[in-house]
């Protein structure tokens, strides 16, 4: 095990500190504590003392002095004065929190918890590339590089494809931070990664609710990958990605050869509307007729519901005794409650995804399923002309996702774990997440489900948001991986940090974030924090993503130099 | 500074001591070889079980013999050539001394920054330091806390000695500022002493 590299530079020493309040650095006095080189929140450090080093981060950094030295007026009035001052009646203080042990004489694990804090006078030092590899490791088929420290631009940041995938993982930040463009990187290098597992269970297949048409084709020109559009996952794994659209003749879904995405209404159960009553603006008691009709018509309840509907319509539906009002007295309902679910039924059957008569070729949701279950990874792209957009992506989300997670489960539960007919494991990749997993919505959608009963039957949640503390926190306590981007609003940040140690510091961390490629990782796949500068994604990694895939399956995906003759 | 380059000057011979310091008397003017140390000048008494290294902490003139002060001698606006060469029996009448607080001792060939065992005899010799002797004697100054207890003429004679050391040294800023830090610690709780300190170090400023 090697100790701290003698390389790295002299900060300062341990003053002070507890295992739970965290570390005191007081600086040498030429450590320049005002050049981000040096210092700043989310460095790393290592600091060794005895047989131990130690892996912190940088949480505040501070200005103290002594006796008030620093107020007396002439501390001002010379240079000279100031600097012989700095480091010793004035000095500079770090916040440290020592994460983990990375080098411990005799220890069986090569980076462990931290259980005690290191010595008075431990030196401090910035952290090393060899460190850092100590314990995120090095790229590899079970490693996936994500990024950098922010003060170490050569130490890749590695996760594992295996902790990635045990536990759900979720992607927060505002508008414009980068979340489309860490969710493909994170989605290719998973797709990459589960194709080449040899065990069944430990495949991965992924189905994506692409709300903005991001993930299939290429994307909009980004500030991390230069001029270059960074292609979506089926431009570069065709053989791997199917795509279904709302609206396959759109741009990127058309470049994608999008199928077509269409729902048959005898598949609605009045649990798809339960999951989606918000969206939908459906009461309470309009879900319960919807459950009382179907108890009535059967199976195809809505078309029977609509078609009711038509006849009252011509009957101009205001009738005492028009068949509906009829219905509404009949099942015990108040008129209104009929109105309403009666609305969200048509505004339903309006969209271009309505296919009144059962497609010949089988639903789309069938497709889906199937292709999921032979391996394929799937996108849904909502990227169409719809009104209100927000309640057709949630229902057709909820509607997908609640057959396809009850079909892993019965299978999972069908097959013992080592069967290679055993599912593979199924990331479901949701933007937008609040409008599935708030309060109220949680208990009730297929989404919330998977949060809660988390990979046993492997299946995980990727979710995708900008109002993090709208989801339920029983549900964010469950995604154990959290990338956090720039985020405006305090209870967000509070929201995403429940439930991580030294949750002040990192908040500190957080709103210090710079708005685009800057990340701080935590949770379940990260021995410790981190801050990480994204990686680029630019022509070079892209087709080292290729090549990754093609030597993993030969000549199945597209060529790098596919990609590239556009 | 370049009498320093050469054979160190001698001073005088201690007339008192203890070992936390002790008083010297100057040999007279027409001496040869013989000098008047300058305050907050390194001296070292040569003589007796160890070198004993000192800080001048005051140079003090006046008779020889306290019960007979000297008068006032020459009309306003003589220069005080005129008043020696109208006056010639007054000089030998009036001595020099001085005073050192000890900042270290010599043992087996190093200087070490503790006081000695034994004070320096009466009469030993007291000559200047070299430059090495210097930096020896300030690349640890553990000996301010007894510097501190002499008061202002201490701290005066300490910015004096910290001033020409660190012209001596190759980086003379980044020495000066060594120094101060170094020395900063030890008057920690007397931030406003501290501040006059470095006011008197302060190569910039007016003391």
């Amino acid at each position: 095990m090697n100790g701290p590299q003698p390389a790295s530079r002299l900060l300062g020493y341990v003053t002070a500190g507890s295992l739970e309040r965290g570390l005191e650095v007081t600086l040498a006095p030429e450590t320049p504590f005002d050049d981000p080189a040096m210092v700043g929140v989310g460095y790393y450090v290592a600091i060794e003392s005895g047989s131990l080093a130690y892996l912190g981060m940088v949480t505040d950094v501070r200005l103290a002095s002594g006796n008030g030295i620093a107020g007396l007026p002439a501390a001002t009035a010379s240079p000279f004065v100031r600097k012989a001052l700095s480091g010793a009646g004035v000095y500079g203080q770090l916040a440290v929190r020592p994460y983990v042990v990375i080098a411990a004489r005799g220890a069986r694990e090569a980076v462990a918890r931290a259980r005690t804090i290191p010595g008075h006078f431990a030196p401090v030092r910035q952290a090393s590339r060899a460190e850092i590899a100590q314990v995120f490791g090095e790229e590899g088929d079970d490693r996936i590089y994500v990024g950098t420290p922010v003060d170490l631009e050569d130490a890749p940041i590695c996760l594992s494809y295996d902790a990635l995938l045990e536990r759900s993982i979720g992607v927060f930040g505002r508008t414009g931070t980068g979340k489309s463009f860490l969710t493909r990187l994170a989605l290719a290098e998973l797709l990459v990664r589960g194709k080449a597992q040899e065990r069944a269970a430990r495949r991965a297949v992924g189905l994506i609710f692409d709300l903005h048409g991001d993930y299939g084709w290429e994307g909009q020109a980004d500030p991390l990958s230069g001029s270059v559009k960074p292609p979506g996952l089926k431009q570069l794994f065709p053989q791997d990605v199917s795509v279904f659209a709302l609206d396959p003749n759109a741009g990127p879904a058309k470049r994608s050869n999008a199928e077509e995405l269409h729902i048959w209404p005898g598949e609605i159960e009045p649990e798809d509307l339960d999951a989606s009553r918000e969206a939908l603006r459906l009461t309470e008691q309009a879900v319960m007729a919807a459950f009382e009709l179907q108890r009535r018509y059967g199976a195809r309840w809505v078309l029977r519901v609509l078609e009711e509907a038509q006849r009252d319509e011509t009957d101009d539906g205001e009738s005492a005794t028009s068949p509906l009002n009829a219905l509404a007295h009949d099942l015990n309902f108040q008129p209104g409650t009929i109105t309403n679910l009666l609305r969200v039924l048509r505004l339903l059957s309006r969209a271009a995804y309505w296919r009144a008569e059962r497609p010949a070729h089988g639903t789309a949701k069938d497709a889906i399923l199937g292709r999921l279950q032979s391996g394929q990874w799937v996108i849904v792209d909502f990227n169409a002309r719809l009104v209100p957009r927000e309640a057709h992506y949630v229902f057709l989300a909820n509607f997908l996702t609640r057959r396809i997670y009850d079909q892993w489960r019965r299978k999972a539960e069908e097959e013992p774990g080592d069967s290679p007919a055993y599912p593979p494991h199924l990331v479901v990749a949701v933007e937008e997440a609040h409008n599935f997993l708030s309060r109220q919505l949680a208990g009730l959608t297929a989404f919330g489900q998977i949060a809660r009963e988390l990979r046993k039957y492997n299946v995980t949640l990727l979710v995708i948001d900008q109002r993090p503390s709208d989801i339920d926190p029983e549900v964010m306590s469950q995604i154990a991986t959290r990338f956090v981007l720039k985020l405006d609003n305090e209870r967000d940040v509070e929201a995403v940090l429940e439930g991580q140690e030294d949750r002040g510091g990192l908040k500190a961390i957080v709103n210090r974030l710079n708005t685009q490629r800057e990340a701080v990782i935590v949770g379940h796949a990260v021995p410790v924090p981190v801050v990480a500068r994204v990686r680029m994604w630019d022509q070079a990694e892209q087709r080292k993503i290729v090549e990754r895939r093609r030597r993993t399956v030969g000549a199945a995906g597209a060529t790098a130099d596919d990609l590239y003759r556009r | 500074m370049n009498e320093r380059m050469g054979e160190a000057p001698w001073y005088g011979r201690v007339t008192s001591a203890t070992v936390s310091g002790f008083t010297a008397e100057c040999w007279s003017e027409d001496t040869e070889g013989a000098r008047v140390p300058r305050f907050g000048e390194l001296v070292c008494a040569v003589d007796g079980p160890a070198p004993v290294y000192a800080l001048v902490t005051d140079v003090a003139t006046g008779p020889a013999d306290s019960t007979r002060p000297v008068q006032l001698r020459g009309a306003p606006g003589v220069p005080l050539e005129e008043v020696h060469r109208q006056h010639p029996h007054v000089l030998p009448l009036l001595r020099t001394g001085f005073s050192a607080t000890t900042v270290g001792h010599g043992r087996d060939g190093t200087l070490r920054p503790s006081l000695p065992g034994s004070p320096p005899p009466v009469l030993a010799g007291v000559r200047g330091c070299t430059d090495d002797e210097l930096a020896q004697v300030c690349r640890s100054p553990d000996f301010v806390p007894l510097l501190m207890l002499t008061g202002v003429l201490g701290d005066q004679a300490l910015a004096a000695l910290v001033r020409r050391a660190a012209a001596t040294h190759p980086d003379p800023s980044g020495e000066l500022v060594r120094l101060c830090r170094e020395i900063g610690a030890h008057y920690a709780g007397d931030p406003q002493r501290w501040m006059t300190l470095l006011r008197l170090v302060d190569p910039g400023g007016e003391a």
